[in-house]
């Protein structure tokens, strides 16, 4: 390396890694606020406690033993999702101070044992409680368990009274529905490569977190030094400008990088406390990663580049980051729900004329075992990389770095 | 005269669409500390950093060291150095630091020789023990002898000051004249600018008087002091801008 670009890189990294505020700053939120969130949620889920009424206004005694019945079966569901919960079985209609009510209505057991009625069952949930939500759905769930056997019987005494000999479930399922996944070659895909490929979303949604720090750092090297008054001094030196911005654009790439790696461990940990059952790693797609973030990082320093030299003023180069912070965000926030590789060749073409979508590519096509696809996305990733280098280098002009301006 | 080290002819420039300089001529010799003198927006930082090929300019020549400026500035920037009014040291490195940075740009990266700039530095500067302390602690006074000394180790051919000792005490600015008498013994040609000319009047050598981007008189303090048959330069000052 040659060593003015070390002398620079050495001030510049010493300069960073001593900014102790912003580092804690940026690295905070992500690493430990992330997975703080994820355990103070999953706590606070799990200390909520949930007040229910089984009420059952019907006093047949069919309908208090079939009640009874839902009553015991919904305890079971109601602790096999660790929910906090007081539940009680009542004839008061009164609502006040309930979450969740479960109702048998009068005339619930005349309907429900004629072969042609239908008893209903209200559940009623408390406004604006996801965690009644989430009871009033295990409720249901537990119901229409509850129905399919009562669907049987019915279908049974029917065939009894026809005198035919009928399989009730075969009846009741005259299609029976299979999933499967496959590769783009046809090959049948298995259900590890269904996790990696289910895994590998999150991963792109994650780039956006390593995409982040890097633009910060970036402005704040060229802006931060005018703002600071250390530029001019600097600007006489004998040090090259193409020097100059190349230690400025490395020192955030290596600051950038630590920052994004603990970022990008803290997102991880937040989905493996909130997701830990869908997550499925491979050591290839770890590498891919690691290979795509790195190179995301130099793009987005890169990148960042011009606005850091010609923004004018550090609020100026902050608002132009957060342009790019928020078109990287819907990049990547759509890579999470939407197969950019399946868009229309227009709407394609606009996602992939924006060099941040390319990190998405090449971990999209790694999945899909397109490994030259994968590669050429890096390639592209590197080439705009250069060309926002040289763009960069060539934007730089003394008179604009020292001059404010409104 | 002795051997020309700045030399501007014509020089016109402009920032946006405002005319900042008209016709400017200076001739700065070596060994010479050389003040631009003039109020606050009379253009003596856009001169400065005209001469220093930072700003570019509409028409004229500027020349330093022989050198044709903007064009020859590699090669000029290896032998000058600039310390411009406003600037701050990098207040997350020491003071020991801050001179480092700066020794080892100017001596190519090689480690020996920038020690010995350093060597200099932390005497020029004179900050004892706080010279290894962040400068993110250091008084006004005290940045500015560390700059000044950041500026001077280097033992530039030309040392471009924009006023070296705004905003310091009166303590502070004898000690950085001290230092600025100091390069000049050691080869160093001083061109400066400044506001405060009484003060300036005790150290500069030569002086161009500068008044809404023209030079109104130019030449040694005792030259310019006899053609205005005035006894200090604020007079002779007030005199070349019809002041009085």
């Amino acid at each position: 390396m040659p060593s003015l670009l070390r002398v620079v890189l050495w001030k510049e990294i010493i300069d960073l890694l001593r900014d102790r505020r912003t580092l804690v700053a940026t690295l905070f939120m992500p690493l430990v606020g992330l997975p703080l969130l994820a355990l103070i949620t999953g706590a606070a889920v799990s200390q909520e406690t949930i007040v229910i009424h089984v009420i059952v206004e019907d006093p047949n005694n069919e309908t208090i033993s079939f009640a009874d019945s839902f009553y015991q079966q919904y305890i079971d569901e109601l602790n096999k999702y660790s929910l906090s919960y007081t539940i009680v079985m009542t004839n008061d209609s009164n609502l006040s101070g309930v979450q969740v009510a479960i109702i048998f209505p009068v005339g619930f057991s005349q309907n429900m044992t004629r072969l042609d009625g239908t008893a209903r069952v209200y559940v009623s949930v408390l406004l604006g409680s996801p965690a009644a939500e989430r009871a009033a759905q295990i409720a249901r769930m537990v119901l229409s368990s509850m129905e399919y056997q009562m669907i049987i019987q019915r279908v049974e005494n029917l065939s009894s009274i026809a005198g035919i000999q009928v399989d009730p479930y075969s009846l009741l399922n005259p299609i029976a529905i299979y999933s499967a996944s496959h590769k783009p070659g046809g090959q049948a895909a298995t259900s590890k490569e269904v996790g990696v490929a289910s895994s590998a979303r999150l991963l792109e949604f994650a780039l956006f977190f390593v995409a982040n720090p890097a633009i910060f750092y970036m402005i704040d090297s060229f802006m931060g030094e005018k703002e600071r008054r250390t530029i001019e001094s600097l600007l006489a030196t004998p040090i090259p400008r193409r020097t100059l911005v190349a230690g400025k654009l490395l020192s955030s790439v290596i600051v950038g990088l630590i920052v994004a790696f603990g970022d990008f461990a803290g997102v991880m940990i937040y989905f493996y406390l909130t997701y830990s059952a869908g997550l499925v790693f491979t050591p290839g797609l770890v590498i891919v990663h690691v290979v795509t973030s790195l190179l995301l990082v130099i793009l987005t320093a890169s990148m960042a580049l011009p606005i850091a030299i010609r923004a004018g003023s550090v609020r100026a180069a902050q608002g132009m980051a957060l342009v790019m912070t928020l078109i990287a965000m819907s990049i990547y926030f759509t890579a999470l729900v939407v197969d950019i590789t399946s868009l229309s060749l227009t709407s394609r073409a606009i996602f992939e004329s924006i060099p941040l979508t390319h990190a998405v590519l090449v971990i999209h096509y790694y999945i899909l075992g397109e490994t030259m696809r994968s590669l050429l996305h890096i390639l592209v990733m590197g080439a705009f990389a250069v060309a926002f280098y040289i763009i960069g280098t060539a934007l730089v002009n003394d008179e604009k770095l020292v001059m404010f301006r409104d | 005269m002795g051997e020309i080290i700045v030399e501007v002819r014509n020089l016109t420039k402009k920032i946006g669409k405002k005319p900042i300089l008209h016709n400017i001529n200076l001739t700065v010799e070596r060994g010479s500390i050389h003040a631009v003198l003039g109020p606050n927006g009379a253009g003596k930082t856009t001169l400065l950093r005209t001469i220093l090929g930072i700003y570019l300019y509409e028409s004229g020549k500027v020349m330093v060291l022989g050198y044709k400026m903007p064009e020859q500035r590699s090669i000029v920037n290896k032998l000058i150095s600039y310390l411009p009014e406003d600037a701050q040291p990098y207040e997350r490195l020491t003071g020991y630091e801050n001179l480092f940075y700066y020794a080892l740009i100017y001596s190519g990266g090689i480690r020996e020789t920038a020690e010995k700039m350093v060597e200099l530095g932390i005497k020029l500067s004179n900050l004892g023990d706080a010279i290894y302390e962040k400068t993110g602690t250091y008084s006004k006074g005290m940045k500015r002898r560390l700059l000044l000394a950041r500026t001077l180790m280097c033992k530039p051919k030309l040392a471009v000051l924009d006023e070296p000792t705004s905003g310091v005490d009166v303590v502070s600015s004898h000690k950085l004249r001290q230092i600025l008498k100091e390069a000049v013994k050691n080869g160093t040609t001083i061109l400066l600018s400044g506001h405060n000319i009484l003060e300036i009047e005790n150290i500069a050598t030569h002086v161009s008087f500068i008044n809404n981007g023209t030079i109104v008189a130019e030449g040694s303090t005792e030259q310019v002091k006899r053609s205005f048959s005035v006894a200090n330069l604020e007079e002779a000052f007030l005199k070349a801008v019809g002041a009085t």
